[in-house]
């Protein structure tokens, strides 16, 4: 009986302190929240004009766009070709895409992208049109817990099975209202294909494993 | 001229706006955005993926592949604690199962999971329901009564009063003999509320391939084409699924329809049956007759002996 109770409890005091920082993020505390201590302020201050001085990632609501949104980093792991090099360059290209929902900014994953990859111009597209008109978007944050890439594919093409987890997505017209009835959070699994070249890692084609 | 036409235009994008408005958000005046990678992945018809069966790569579907739902569930007792211990007393807050009758024993509500099935090893998240609501199991036993419906539910599903596919030909019931005899089966979707081991049930059956017997020895498919009625000055075309038949005589046309199910307990998710149901439909007899052409040089006015006037044999 003892180590049930004692999972219990446990499971409870993490209850507690979930419950905690779902009310912290909800009241829009500035209190720095532990997922996002590396933020750079000077590449910050290219997605959004101006930084609060402490640099604190907050996310979008139905208040205002999200601030201070972690500009993700391609890692040295993913400049090499290799079956670990397309796997590290597949999680940042996906945290490029989740920054360009959070900010409306697609420069990091058109820098990424070939042109005939029409899905990845199609999410391109789609978070332009969600972004225009002093719209933001609540939401959208993508993680990819599973990054799989494919053995004894290449030299110059490689594979990556991806699982994308997805929040679900709010609209935000400039005055705060709904665009559209909210999108509903995702889970799918994803294939994607990327070159190698000098300029290192591309994506040129990218669809869902259904 | 060009004010008129303006003003034409003008009232067409103002009537169609007043449909969107209607139908979707009373606020909006711009269409809709697809919006997030699932919803865009899947509308803009980019090119798929899929597990091939035989070797477990994931490779590019082929263009004639029928998407099936590529996630998996399952559901957690709320309750649980660990995998093989259920703690009684759960913790305050979750969701309530009240009895579905008076005098019944209340539910045990569960959480259901969703992941893609392609990943390895992956991570689930909380499934969402159509309603929001709580999902419950009604079972003594509840952590094992959704292993054993999995483990009847294909032969339930085989038993259901499916309703088989309705049957035509044209022309019928004579047909000619050498002509294409366009055959075709009409079958629909059809829902299903049943009770198995105490849990409501909703299967969804949907035809997914049709195998025509066209009396004379000769068949077509399984095929995914289930035809279709041709207007009748088309009569004699060939089609997906017409035949032509080589001897006069009498022939029983039949159809096998292969449907695929879907099923969903106490409002869980839809969940793939695995297998497939044939459900036959009545034969239709077909008469097949021969037709003879002849030309003649005169009409019954100047030749009233020839053959074919009236009186001569």
């Amino acid at each position: 009986m003892t180590p049930r109770t004692s999972v219990s409890a446990r499971s409870f005091i993490i209850g507690s302190l979930a419950t905690v920082l779902t009310l912290t993020a909800c009241g829009n505390s500035t209190q720095p929240q532990s997922a996002s201590p590396t933020v750079s302020v000077s590449a910050s201050a290219t997605a959004t004009p101006s930084p609060s001085p402490t640099a604190v990632y907050r996310p979008a609501d139905a208040k205002g766009k999200a601030e201070n949104v972690p500009v993700p980093v391609l890692p040295e792991a993913a400049k090499t070709n290799s079956k670990e090099g397309v796997e590290a360059f597949a999680r940042y290209w996906f945290q490029a895409l989740s920054y360009a929902y959070e900010t409306g900014d697609t420069s990091a994953i058109k820098r990424t992208t070939g042109p005939n990859c029409v899905f990845c111009n199609g999410l391109q597209e789609s978070i332009g049109q969600s972004w225009a008109d002093g719209k933001w978007i609540v939401g959208g944050r993508i993680e990819t817990p599973v990054v799989a890439g494919k053995p004894g594919t290449g030299p110059e093409s490689r594979q990556a099975t991806v699982q994308v987890i997805q929040q679900q997505i709010e609209i935000r017209k400039a005055d705060g209202t709904l665009y559209q009835e909210a999108t509903d959070a995702s889970n799918s699994g994803s294939q994607l294909v990327a070159t190698f070249n000098s300029d290192g890692w591309m994506v040129t084609d990218l669809g869902l494993i259904r | 001229m060009r004010t008129v036409r303006d003003l034409l235009i003008g009232s067409l994008v103002f009537l169609s706006w007043v449909g969107s408005a209607a139908s979707a958000n009373a606020e909006s005046t711009e269409p809709p955005i697809t919006i997030g990678f699932r919803k865009s992945g899947v509308s803009l018809g980019s090119e798929n993926w899929i597990r091939d069966p035989q070797s477990g790569e994931i490779v590019r579907a082929p263009l004639n592949h029928v998407s099936d739902d590529p996630n998996q569930y399952k559901a957690e007792l709320q309750c649980q604690v660990d995998d093989n211990a259920l703690d009684k007393k759960c913790l305050p807050g979750q969701v309530r199962c009240p009895p579905r009758e008076p005098g019944e024993k209340p539910g045990t509500p569960v959480i259901w999971k969703v992941a893609p099935k392609a990943v390895s090893n992956p991570t689930w998240t909380d499934w969402k329901s159509g309603n929001n609501g709580p999902s419950c199991l009604y079972d003594q036993k509840p952590e094992d009564v959704l292993p054993r419906i999995a483990a009847r539910i294909e032969s339930d599903f085989r038993n259901l009063p499916v309703k088989a596919a309705d049957l035509a030909a044209q022309p019928s019931p004579h047909t000619l003999k050498g002509a294409e005899t366009n055959i075709f089966a009409n079958a629909v979707e059809q829902q299903f509320d049943v009770t198995i081991l105490g849990q409501r049930v909703h299967i969804v059956a949907t035809p997914v391939e049709y195998t025509y017997g066209y009396g004379d020895g000769n068949s077509l498919g399984p095929t995914p084409f289930a035809g279709g009625p041709l207007p009748e000055a088309e009569w004699g075309q060939k089609t997906r699924t017409s035949h032509v038949y080589q001897q006069t005589g009498d022939f029983q046309v039949s159809v096998t329809t292969t449907f695929r199910g879907t099923y969903s307990v106490n409002g869980g998710p839809n969940m793939r049956i695995p297998g497939t149901g044939q459900f036959a439909s009545p034969s239709q007899r077909v008469s097949v007759w021969r037709s003879i052409t002849r030309n003649y040089a005169d009409n019954c006015i100047v030749n009233p002996r020839g053959e074919g006037c009236p009186g001569v044999p």
